[in-house]
């Protein structure tokens, strides 16, 4: 473990927190087991991070930065904008563990943040910052003419942004397949669709 | 008080059960499952803690059942249209599920956020949310019918109420967790309705 370096012992302890709270909720995960799937001591977990709670707000910042939304968006230059919000949005229905976990820790730290205000504020720093990311694309959409003209970028990129949240939880949940919420995110997708139909 | 009749023909056994089941309803609906605690629940219900365990084996089975009984209280009945425009009972009604105070919708929002949260690490209550959604689901669906008239459609007007609703999901959940305030929430549905609605007819 020494042999690793700090920056990887840090981003093992915060990829293995994602993987233990993917798999039982934030409730009753335990150091250990987090220290443990890391292969670190609870020594050296609780150097980096002296509580559960900055464990769990800076596992939500490195969710965040794994992301598929947020990753694939800023990389995919060369189509239209709307393809881009398209794939980046639909690859967070992803079967993979990995992927699964990321979504299952944002709707934990997002159903429990307001009892603990370390969490909430990262929360409501990232929420703004993947919703920036989408506006992005969204406006790219507008300029290329693959997304509606008529409605405020903003408004777009929240509302598929909410879809994606409201759908994830579902999906999480047991009571939507992966493909039924990819199904009907490509109807809201369709429904922002460019250029504004007639009559709009 | 539709259940006082049914309560009083009922057994002790049965009455207490649902004295127990109504305390932790309540709990759920104030402060979600985390708030769900044994010797909470019993001072609520005015029962011994020796008795929730006679009825429910432990706090992961009553947080269950409770859950499971808020989730089909989870009232799906929308309001009366009271002279309004279909278009603007729509919104109304998907605005009453976005956790907002009015209406009591903060402890609707935190029943339903608590029932998919849970459900993730219990199938066991995969049917009771299932079977909410779909109550839900098929309310705003006959909404939209109304709001489309002559051009409703079963198939189309379901597929945009299951939009509608997941929407809704995602926004009550930041409304919840205060990353959205809540007058913006608000106006986030009454502009993007009519663009779902209108859309998902073509």
């Amino acid at each position: 473990m020494s042999t690793t370096g700090d920056e990887s012992s840090r981003g093992r302890i915060l990829a293995a927190t994602c993987q233990v709270i993917g798999g039982q909720g934030i409730a009753s995960f335990a150091i250990k087991d987090v220290a443990e799937a890391a292969g670190v001591t609870p020594q050296l977990l609780y150097y980096y991070f002296p509580n559960r709670e900055a464990l769990v707000a800076a596992a939500l910042e490195y969710a965040n930065d794994q992301a598929p939304s947020v990753n694939l968006l800023p990389g995919d230059t060369g189509g239209r904008g709307f393809d881009a919000v398209r794939t980046a949005l639909l690859a967070e229905f992803d079967e993979a563990p990995s992927v699964r976990n990321l979504n299952v820790l944002w709707n934990e730290v997002a159903t429990l943040s307001t009892q603990y205000p370390e969490l909430q504020s990262t929360l409501e720093r990232v929420t703004a910052g993947w919703d920036q990311q989408i506006t992005v694309g969204v406006l790219r959409g507008i300029v290329d003419r693959s997304l509606r003209g008529d409605l405020e970028p903003s408004l777009m990129a929240q509302v598929l942004t909410c879809a994606v949240e409201g759908l994830s939880q579902r999906w999480l949940a047991g009571v939507t397949s992966g493909e039924q919420a990819r199904a009907a995110l490509e109807l809201v997708l369709a429904a922002l669709a460019g250029p504004v139909p007639d009559g709009a | 008080m539709a259940g006082m009749t049914t309560a009083r023909a009922a057994s002790k056994r049965e009455l207490t059960r649902a004295q127990i089941l109504d305390a932790t309803v309540a709990v759920i609906a104030r402060e979600g499952t985390a708030g769900v605690r044994i010797d909470a629940v019993a001072a609520a219900a005015g029962v011994s803690t020796g008795l929730i365990y006679y009825h429910f084996s432990s706090r992961q089975v009553l947080v269950r059942a409770g859950l499971a009984e808020a989730l089909e209280r989870y009232p799906s009945q929308p309001r009366s249209p009271g002279g309004r425009e279909p278009l603007t009972h729509l919104v109304e009604e998907l605005q009453r599920h976005i956790g907002l105070p009015e209406d009591d919708g903060e402890s609707r929002g935190r029943v339903r956020t608590a029932g998919l949260q849970a459900a993730v690490f219990d199938p066991e209550l995969r049917p009771a949310l299932t079977h909410s959604t779909e109550l839900w689901e098929a309310v705003v669906a006959r909404l939209v019918g109304r709001v489309r008239g002559a051009k409703a459609n079963p198939v189309a007007d379901a597929s945009t109420a299951e939009m509608l609703t997941a929407i809704g999901d995602g926004v009550r959940q930041r409304v919840l967790s205060g990353t959205l305030p809540r007058a913006d929430a608000a106006r986030l549905i009454a502009s993007i309705v009519p663009v779902l609605v209108a859309g998902g007819a073509a």
